[in-house]
């Protein structure tokens, strides 16, 4: 059975009332409070837990939270925490062993830290704040007791650990909040506690993955330390520490700003899932498949963030799910535990007796030549795309013409799939989902969005490659737009050499050669690459050939169409549609169209276009 | 790509907000638009690259519409402060300065006002003057100026309204040429449409509808800003004829606001009115990022508009005249 492991972080579960009774929801900035019948707060786990079971079903959960399970530590923080997380592992069939819960800053009580310290004065003159571990953590031990049915081990560095033991993985929780007082403080670990117990569990476990789970972060690069939140001198013992007993990677939290990495300077991985109930930001939680297989041992790393959150016009307040699947965010994708053993080369004695010559040297591409393009599959698009064709019944039938010589018996509505903001969304997404899975990040200088539909599913590219954008119309549809509207607007005297053209659909790319060498030749003369994204493509050509549309692969006609080997195409979903039969005699042979039997659909003038043909009839 | 940045002389403004903005829609993936109230790493990261080419400079951060920031962003404040000559945020929550760690600074030139700085130095001693209140009008004028477009002394034909106009203002020129400043417009627009109609009428998801390309480019990124549904009206104005699928595209009682890029008689905008109010959908109102003030305030019966720059007798940069056959005599 599949595993894998969820990574919540900083519940922050907060206080719906304070001590006079009076309401606090109106201030909470956090998405789970103290009132476990309050119907936001039960939807946001029903929710969570039913998007989790629908993306990993039949699989063997566990559930890691690492820390700041309270916003103030507070007895009603816990209740409730208690009551939510048990809510969680019921529903997704998590057993409690397969849990594991650490402590982290605002987990200490500071009242109750400070109380203490005031009052151990007398007998514990130079007793530490910080040093009053029981007190201050007493309400997470007794959460942390009713959870586990055990106690929580004050004293411990390694407060708890998950075995996986098919897997050789040992996940190891510490406790960092042992410098933590009722002012605040940073990450630390006793050393020595450490350093035994890391001891006893290599005796136990000589030869297990390890991970350590901290609350604290060590590799955070954004604060004004450059170290993390940890104490400077303990964060390199630690450091140093985990990496001496073979720990690969450290997964924690605090910061409230997802991340991960490999820190090339200690040669270990790190991960934060940003906060599980943040508002603002958005909320974020991850999961970690574990891929076991060959000699291997590697973390998936899956990132959900809690989309639309504060947006209008949504079933819940807070928001919905969502997996971000964009390739070029700045995470990683696997965390390599156990590289998987390198294939030996096998002589083969017989090649000598056989007396086989030597392969041939394999000549490397050039940049100019680019032969090796990939054609671009994701079945999350390309089925997200079909769904909502087939489930809003865009794909028509019946007889579409666009021009004199453009016709045929199928039209998807493209303007109903972007009406929606969630599947217009999705389509911006799928383009740049094609651009990062494509590597067309970087290889184009110049974005033209085609025709209203082309224009409205560019913009996410334009602004986020930030590269010089226009858009224009479609080519058959140029006569019906005002001189501004066709201007480009930009000259080309060679700077820009790979242009991408965002489009909603393809037939067989006439369009597009028109545009190219008809509407914009002066633009394209010097342009070596011409990279074409559509949502659709409606033809009938080699679907995993990106040369698709290229006058060299197609048969053209070239009184009506252009010579064109510059393009390379890229589509998110193939669906094909029957051209009309007949050719420009269609008027007279086509039953339906001569005798009026059904509705013609025109997308086109065509009283002007017929007196254009009369026009040039005459003038010949 | 950073889209609020305005230079003028020796000062560069950011609207941090906007840039969040940005960063919530296009950067990080499905964030919540211009409903993010806290300012994060990402977009101060983007900001301190794009200042790093003006060493030296007076640098104002306008921190209108944030209410918080992540914790982890000192390290960015104090590289703002070696690159610029001195630095000041305006419209700053305390929240933010104090998570800022800048309450240590003490400036008697700070304006307080309540629960928010109008304006803090980053600096003990600092001070110069702060211009911000113009500084977007000042560098849309200049756009304005440079997109529009005449045809010598000849009027130019609008074909939408029977009427002349002295000039053309090219649109799709500043859309292409000026993307980030016309991008921080829509943003200010889309700022403007939460206050009027989401804020203070509670109306929560009008759909957006655009009728050409320039509108489609607005109408998009609007979309991404305020999260809304988008439909595409087209062949509307010149063209005036319709997809026979048009009575399925307006639904019955639901709200829609018409998107523009310039109004100037507003006939495209009554026409989409018309078919909205036809079809039974609730026409909320039109906003463009140009409104061409045709009526004097008296006259106007409705307050159901909302654009970035008007153009009025006051405040007409490019001298943009209307005409008929009955008065063909510019600026007469």
């Amino acid at each position: 059975m599949n595993k894998a492991i969820i990574h919540l972080s900083d519940l922050h579960v907060s206080l719906h009332k304070d001590l006079n009774d009076l309401d606090l929801k109106s201030s909470i900035k956090t998405l789970l409070n103290s009132d476990v019948t309050d119907p936001d707060c039960l939807a946001f786990i029903d929710e969570f837990c039913s998007f989790v079971k629908q993306e990993y079903p039949d699989t063997e959960l566990y559930l890691l939270v690492t820390g700041d399970i309270a916003n103030v530590s507070e007895v009603d923080e816990y209740t409730a925490a208690q009551f939510y997380l048990e809510r969680i592992i019921k529903e997704l069939g998590i057993s409690v062993s397969n849990t594991m819960i650490i402590p982290g800053d605002h987990d200490v009580n500071r009242d109750n830290n400070k109380y203490a310290h005031t009052n151990g004065k007398a007998d514990n003159p130079h007793k530490k704040s910080y040093e009053y571990q029981e007190e201050k953590l007493k309400n997470f031990s007794d959460f942390y007791k009713n959870f586990y049915k055990q106690d929580f081990s004050f004293k411990a560095a390694i407060v708890s650990i998950i075995e996986f033991p098919e897997e050789l993985l040992l996940i190891a929780g510490l406790n960092s909040t042992h410098m933590i007082d009722y002012k605040g403080g940073d990450g630390f670990i006793d050393l020595e506690t450490l350093r035994a117990e890391l001891e006893q569990l290599d005796e136990k476990f000589p030869t297990h993955s390890k991970i350590a789970a901290v609350h604290h972060n060590m590799f955070s690069s954004f604060e004004n330390k450059a170290t993390g939140q940890w104490e400077h001198a303990n964060r390199i013992s630690v450091i140093s520490l985990l990496q001496k007993h073979n720990f690969k990677c450290l997964i924690c939290g605090n910061e409230h700003t997802r991340g991960s990495g490999s820190n090339s300077q200690n040669n270990i991985y790190y991960s934060d899932p940003g906060a599980f109930t943040s508002s603002s930001p958005a909320a974020s939680f991850k999961i970690y498949p574990i891929n076991s297989e060959q000699g291997s041992l590697s973390l998936g790393l899956q990132i959900f963030v809690l989309q639309n959150a504060k947006k209008v016009a949504i079933d819940h307040k807070f928001g919905s799910w969502g997996l971000l699947r964009n390739k070029d965010i700045s995470e990683l994708a696997e965390i390599q535990l156990i590289e998987p053993p390198v294939a030996s080369i096998q002589e083969n004695p017989a090649l000598d007796t056989l007396g086989v010559d030597p392969l041939p040297e394999i000549e490397v591409a050039t940049a100019q030549t680019v032969s090796n393009l990939v054609s671009y599959k994701n079945d999350f698009y390309s089925a997200a795309l079909f769904k909502i064709v087939k489930d809003k019944k865009l794909f028509h039938s019946g007889h579409f013409h666009w021009s004199e010589t453009s016709r045929a018996h199928n039209w998807i509505d493209i303007s109903n799939i972007l009406n929606h903001k969630d599947d217009l969304s999705l389509a911006k997404n799928a383009i740049l989902d094609v651009i990062s899975e494509c590597n067309l990040v970087d290889q184009f200088d110049f974005i033209i969005g085609l025709g209203i539909e082309g224009t409205i599913l560019s913009t996410r590219a334009a602004v986020k490659y930030n590269k010089p954008f226009s858009f224009l119309p479609y080519s058959y549809r140029y006569d019906e737009h005002s001189p501004y509207e066709k201007q480009l607007n930009f000259d080309n005297k060679g700077e820009y050499k790979s242009v991408l053209i965002i489009t909603d659909v393809v037939h067989d790319g006439r369009t597009l050669r028109k545009l190219i060498n008809k509407r914009e030749p002066g633009f394209f003369a010097k342009v070596e690459r011409i990279m074409v994204i559509s949502l659709f493509y409606t033809g009938e050509g080699q679907l995993d050939n990106p040369r698709i549309l290229n006058s060299n692969v197609l048969e053209i006609d070239p009184l009506t169409d252009h010579e064109e080997e510059r393009i390379e195409y890229y589509y998110i979903l193939p669906l094909k549609v029957e051209r009309c039969p007949y050719d420009h005699n269609f008027r007279t042979e086509c039953l339906i169209v001569r005798e009026g039997l059904g509705c013609v659909h025109h997308f086109y003038d065509e009283n002007k276009a017929l007196e254009k043909i009369s026009a040039d009839e005459f003038d010949s | 790509m950073i889209i609020s940045r305005i230079v003028k002389s020796d000062i560069v403004y950011y609207q941090l907000h906007a840039e969040q903005a940005v960063t919530a829609t296009y950067i990080d993936e499905e964030g919540s638009g211009i409903f993010e109230e806290v300012l994060t790493l990402n977009t101060l990261e983007r900001i301190v690259d794009d200042f790093k080419s003006f060493p030296g400079y007076n640098l104002i951060l306008d921190c209108q519409n944030l209410k918080s920031c992540q914790n982890n962003l000192k390290k960015k404040i104090k590289d703002f402060k070696d690159i610029a000559k001195s630095v000041v945020l305006t419209n700053a929550q305390k929240e933010i300065v104090e998570k800022l760690d800048l309450a240590i600074f003490s400036n008697p030139n700070n304006v307080e006002d309540g629960e928010r700085f109008l304006c803090f130095y980053v600096s003990d001693k600092d001070d110069f003057a702060i211009t911000n209140t113009t500084l977007f009008d000042d560098a849309f004028k200049e756009s304005l100026i440079r997109y529009s477009t005449s045809d010598g002394e000849d009027p130019i034909y609008h074909e939408s309204s029977s009427v002349y106009l002295s000039n053309y203002i090219n649109i799709k020129k500043m859309i292409s040429l000026d993307k980030n400043l016309f991008i921080y417009a829509i943003y200010k627009l889309a700022i403007k449409i939460n206050e009027h109609w989401f804020k203070e009428l509670n109306i929560k998801k009008p759909t957006l509808i655009c009728q050409n390309l320039n509108s489609s480019y607005v109408a998009s990124i609007l979309s991404g800003f305020l999260k809304l549904d988008v439909l595409i009206l087209d062949k509307l104005g010149p063209i005036n004829k319709l997809y026979s699928t048009l009575d399925n595209k307006i639904k019955e009682n639901e709200s829609y606001l018409v998107v523009s890029d310039v109004v100037c008689l507003g006939t495209e905008m009554k026409i989409a009115k018309n078919l909205i109010t036809f079809l039974g959908g609730h026409y909320l109102g039109n906003v463009s990022i140009i409104r061409v003030e045709t009526l004097l305030s008296e006259t106007k019966k409705f307050n159901d508009t909302e654009c970035v720059f008007t153009i009025t007798r006051e405040n007409n940069p490019t001298n943009f005249q209307i005409l008929t056959a009955l008065n063909l005599v510019p600026n007469e």
